[in-house]
């Protein structure tokens, strides 16, 4: 009943508890995992490239079709793919309403061109807040709104004793005049975050950049 | 030795004793190899009166038209690679904030409108004459469509030149809003000239349609796709054909429905997709229009954010699906062997014509006032776009495997197009996914995205077509080989190199549109600068690789012109062309005269720029594919070649290609 009643995320906690330690806490994670699928199906992309350009240099003497009888085996394959990235991936998806676990804290941030500005919730317009107080392993939920155009609130982490030499980007999510969206996150490290648009907003989009910081409570 | 050849031959440079020559050679190796092909060979088929000197003028100039705007885009987009890489102070006035809106908005317009529209336009309708032997529905709608186009879309950059700079998808409301009071580069005028444009581009967008619906539906026509006996010609039936449908049929339904060509597919499927989604995106047009005009907008955010996207996507398509359809024209043809099976051929394209659509909606992934719903389809629908093209690029790389692949510079071009094609869907599948899509999305990793699909794909295939029609269309010779192998190289490793180091930018998490992306006020951003300076330099390649190939084309313009196809003046009986006399033109009793002008017609420039071009009817269809439809009985075909290689004389280079070609042709069908 309980995986029956609850949304997918529930299901892979039930799975795996560790699911959402890994959403939460290695975002990084994620890409770095990413670039090196990309970077090796690029590699073989290349590789097949080669061998067709090698094949036609040995060509048939009489045509047999020797790969296209495998066209519909590849299908197959490229289904199942499809399928298993899509079913896997399902569980961090990145909608709020998507999650059962609720958020500790909500703060509500304001876009306009070209500033942000965060307050605690529920008030809205309040005065805008540098440190966030909150305790490690709260679940946050960002409301964001904007007061004109679209912006896009994008959160990177940066730790300069890291390996990481590029900062990494934690999550986003679009604000849209007239509409509420959300993003929900558990940090697990105190320190600074940085916010960058991520919507072009007009001339100044590039300079709409902002930071908070997480202090453990 | 015979690649080369073919290629000397592409490009008619061989002196006239080396053609004797290699033409007794080349004489030889046939006889030895006839046995060997296969019956099914697939050739160009004969220049046809459908595509009459009329077609071929506006064909050219929608074509000339795209590239030029082509040029312009991409001198802009080094502009915005200049601020990126820290140096604006090198473009002077151009260099600032303002400006680079400017830029980012007329690069993104001019490249996905600006250039794809007319190319599509001019593509599409060149296949239905060439390919399916038509002559357009009406082909007087195309100095309009060209006009229409020319106008919206120079009112769209015109905009742009005074101050409008939202973004080539201009979220609503940022045209009406482009910086905090006073200080927005742009007023309500350019936002109506603007929306104006496009309302005009959209509009030459559903003359376009019109005239290819047409030109597939229309009853009009004395053809085999409306008249073969035995054959359903019902308009569902025609429908299904048309956009490839008849691939999922059963057999005994399939058996009775006359398969379209897949270039003509392709160019139904691309038309079919701008044109359900122009509703929704006219609607969005008109309401800026309006907002410019100072009154209430009627559409909220979210749905102008989906009115945008609906039909954004299928323009990202509007070129490359009928691109594609050249690959599995062309591909055969270069292969020298015909598709496994036409069924493959067919089955992509309903999907593509489905999700082309569909997907719209991994725009908004990050919306979470999308309805969850939609982002579920697109996710799915991406993820189907990823089975199409992986049966597309499966069928066709299934068909090069081991087959004697002629590598002309078309070939090269659209192998790096495929390439482009691949290694962009990987990305694309990976943003496809909502789950990944926030890490991604509006960081450079969607930059690099299309960026190997357009840059890398849809630009080299369009580069190869052009290659391979323009001596048709324009009755020109390519000036220079060795200039087109340049550009060929250039752009591939400059396109490659580019859109490569727009993915790494994108995996560190730069993020898109950003005029400076080096900020003092990110500390960890001081280490893009060897990536943005990377990429500067790969945009340089780029576009240094233009200047050989404008040249070349300049110099080609410039050149002699080659013998312009004949129009000859009695064939209404001989061509294949829907008229109410071809019905009767097997007759057998037809004067040599009236065949050798049939045959000369036949033998028009294309045919002999391309050795591997013949003159039989097969198109890349199945094989019960003719140009004509005379029916089975009537062999109209060789007694062309038969005539024709008696007559032709033998002084032009041309001629005597051709002749090699016809009679090289000759013994297939024979052997066959
Ligand atoms: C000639 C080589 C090209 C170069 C050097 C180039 C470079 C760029 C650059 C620097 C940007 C801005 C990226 C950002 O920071 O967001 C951009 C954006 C874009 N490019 Fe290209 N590009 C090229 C070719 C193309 C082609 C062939 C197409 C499509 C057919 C294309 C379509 C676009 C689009 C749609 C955008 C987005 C504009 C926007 O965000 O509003 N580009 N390109
Ligand atoms: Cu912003």
């Amino acid at each position: 009943m309980f995986i029956v009643q609850n949304s997918a995320r529930d299901l892979w906690v039930a799975l795996d508890p560790n699911v959402f330690a890994i959403l939460a806490g290695e975002a990084g994670y994620n890409l770095t995992y990413l670039e090196v699928i990309f970077a090796a199906a690029t590699a073989i992309t290349i590789v097949g490239f080669v061998a067709l350009y090698w094949s036609t240099k040995h060509p048939e003497e009489k045509d047999t079709h020797a790969l296209a009888k495998y066209e519909a085996h590849w299908v197959i394959v490229i289904v199942i793919i499809f399928i298993l990235f899509s079913v896997t991936t399902l569980p961090y998806l990145p909608y709020p309403y998507a999650h059962s676990v609720k958020p500790n804290v909500v703060i509500d941030v304001q876009a306009q061109q070209f500033s942000w500005c965060l307050s605690p919730a529920p008030a809205w317009g309040s005065p805008c807040v540098q440190n966030i107080n909150i305790t490690l392993g709260d679940v946050v939920l960002f409301y964001v709104r904007s007061l004109d155009v679209t912006h896009g609130f994008g959160v990177y982490q940066w730790n300069p004793n890291s390996s990481n030499a590029y900062g990494q980007i934690l999550f986003q999510v679009q604000v849209m005049p007239n509409y509420t969206n959300s993003v929900e996150y558990q940090f697990t490290t105190p320190g600074t975050y940085y916010i960058r648009c991520l919507e072009f907003c007009g001339y100044g989009h590039y300079t709409m950049i902002s930071s908070f910081n997480i202090t453990a409570v | 030795m015979r690649e080369k050849e073919r290629e000397e031959l592409l490009f008619g440079y061989l002196e006239r004793g080396t053609i004797k020559k290699r033409q007794e050679e080349r004489e030889e190796e046939n006889s030895m190899s006839q046995p060997q092909m296969p019956s099914t060979l697939t050739a160009e088929p004969a220049a046809t009166q459908a595509l009459t000197p009329y077609t071929r003028k506006w064909v050219r100039r929608l074509i000339y038209l795209s590239f030029l705007n082509f040029i312009i885009a991409g001198t802009l987009a080094l502009f915005m690679r200049t601020d990126q890489g820290g140096a604006p102070a090198l473009i002077g006035p151009l260099g600032t904030p303002q400006v680079f809106g400017q830029l980012l908005t007329a690069h993104g317009l001019g490249m996905f409108v600006g250039w794809q529209f007319p190319f599509a336009y001019g593509l599409c309708s060149y296949v239905f004459p060439k390919y399916m032997g038509r002559k357009l529905y009406n082909e007087k709608l195309l100095p309009v469509i060209f006009t229409l186009f020319a106008v919206g879309f120079y009112l769209v950059w015109l905009s742009i030149l005074f101050g409008f700079g939202p973004g080539w998808y201009f979220l609503f409301p940022l045209p009406f809003h482009g910086g905090p009071a006073g200080t927005a580069p742009w007023g309500p005028a350019e936002a109506l000239v603007f929306f104006g444009g496009m309302i005009i581009t959209n509009i030459s967008l559903i003359v376009f349609a019109f005239n290819i619906f047409g030109s597939a539906f229309s009853t009009k026509y004395d053809d085999k796709y409306n008249n073969a006996p035995r054959m359903n010609h019902s308009f569902s039936a025609k429908f299904a054909a048309s956009i490839g449908f008849d691939a999922y049929m059963p057999k005994a339904v399939r058996e009775r429905v006359v398969s379209y060509p897949p270039a003509v597919i392709a160019a139904m499927v691309t038309t079919l997709d701008m044109i359900v989604s122009a509703p929704p995106f006219l609607t969005l047009l008109g309401d800026g229009a309006w907002v410019s005009l100072n009154q209430p907008g009627f559409l909220n955010n979210l749905v102008a954010k989906n009115f945008v996207w609906i039909n954004y996507h299928p323009i990202v398509y509007f070129a490359f699906f009928p691109l594609i359809g050249m690959y599995y024209t062309l591909i055969p043809i270069f292969a020298r062997k015909n598709f496994a099976s036409e069924r493959w051929v067919r089955v992509p394209w309903p999907l593509l014509l489905i999700t082309g659509v569909g997907v719209y909606s991994h725009h908004l992934f990050m919306d979470t006032s999308q309805p969850y719903v939609l982002q579920l389809m697109s996710q799915n629908m991406s993820m189907t776009i990823g089975i199409a093209s992986g049966i597309s690029v499966f069928t066709i790389f299934a068909l090069i495997w081991r087959s004697r692949y002629e590598w002309n510079l078309t070939a090269k071009f659209f192998a790096a197009s495929i390439l482009g094609w691949i290694v962009g869907g990987f990305l694309g599948v990976e943003q496809g996914n909502t789950s990944l899509d926030i890490y991604e999305h509006n960081t450079y990793l969607v930059v690099s995205h299309f960026h190997f699909n357009a840059l890398d794909g849809i630009i080299p295939a369009a580069f190869g077509v052009l290659y391979w029609i323009l001596p048709e269309i324009a009755s020109k010779q390519w000036y220079s080989k060795t200039l087109g192998e340049i550009h060929f190289w250039g752009s591939s490793i400059g396109g490659f190199g580019l859109a490569g180091t727009f993915a790494l930018l994108g995996y560190i998490g730069v993020p898109r549109r950003e005029y400076s992306p080096i900020s003092q006020a990110l500390p960890f951003t001081a280490g893009y600068q060897p990536f943005l300076i990377l990429a500067f330099f790969f945009a340089i390649v780029v576009a240094a690789a233009q200047i050989p190939f404008i040249w070349n084309l300049i110099r080609t313009l410039l050149g002699p012109t080659i013998k312009p196809p004949v129009v000859a003046p009695v064939p209404e009986v001989a061509v294949p062309v829907p008229s109410p006399l071809s019905r009767q033109s097997p007759d057998p009793t037809l004067s040599s005269e009236v065949r050798e002008s049939k045959g000369t017609a036949g033998a028009s420039p294309p045919v002999s720029f391309r050795p591997e071009g013949s003159i039989s009817g097969a198109s890349a269809g199945p094989a019960t594919t003719t140009m004509t439809s005379l029916g089975e009985a009537d062999k109209p075909e060789y007694q062309r070649i038969e005539t024709q290689s008696l007559e032709l004389d033998l002084d032009s280079t041309d001629d005597i290609l051709s002749k090699v070609e016809l009679e090289r042709q000759e013994g297939m069908n024979k052997s066959g």
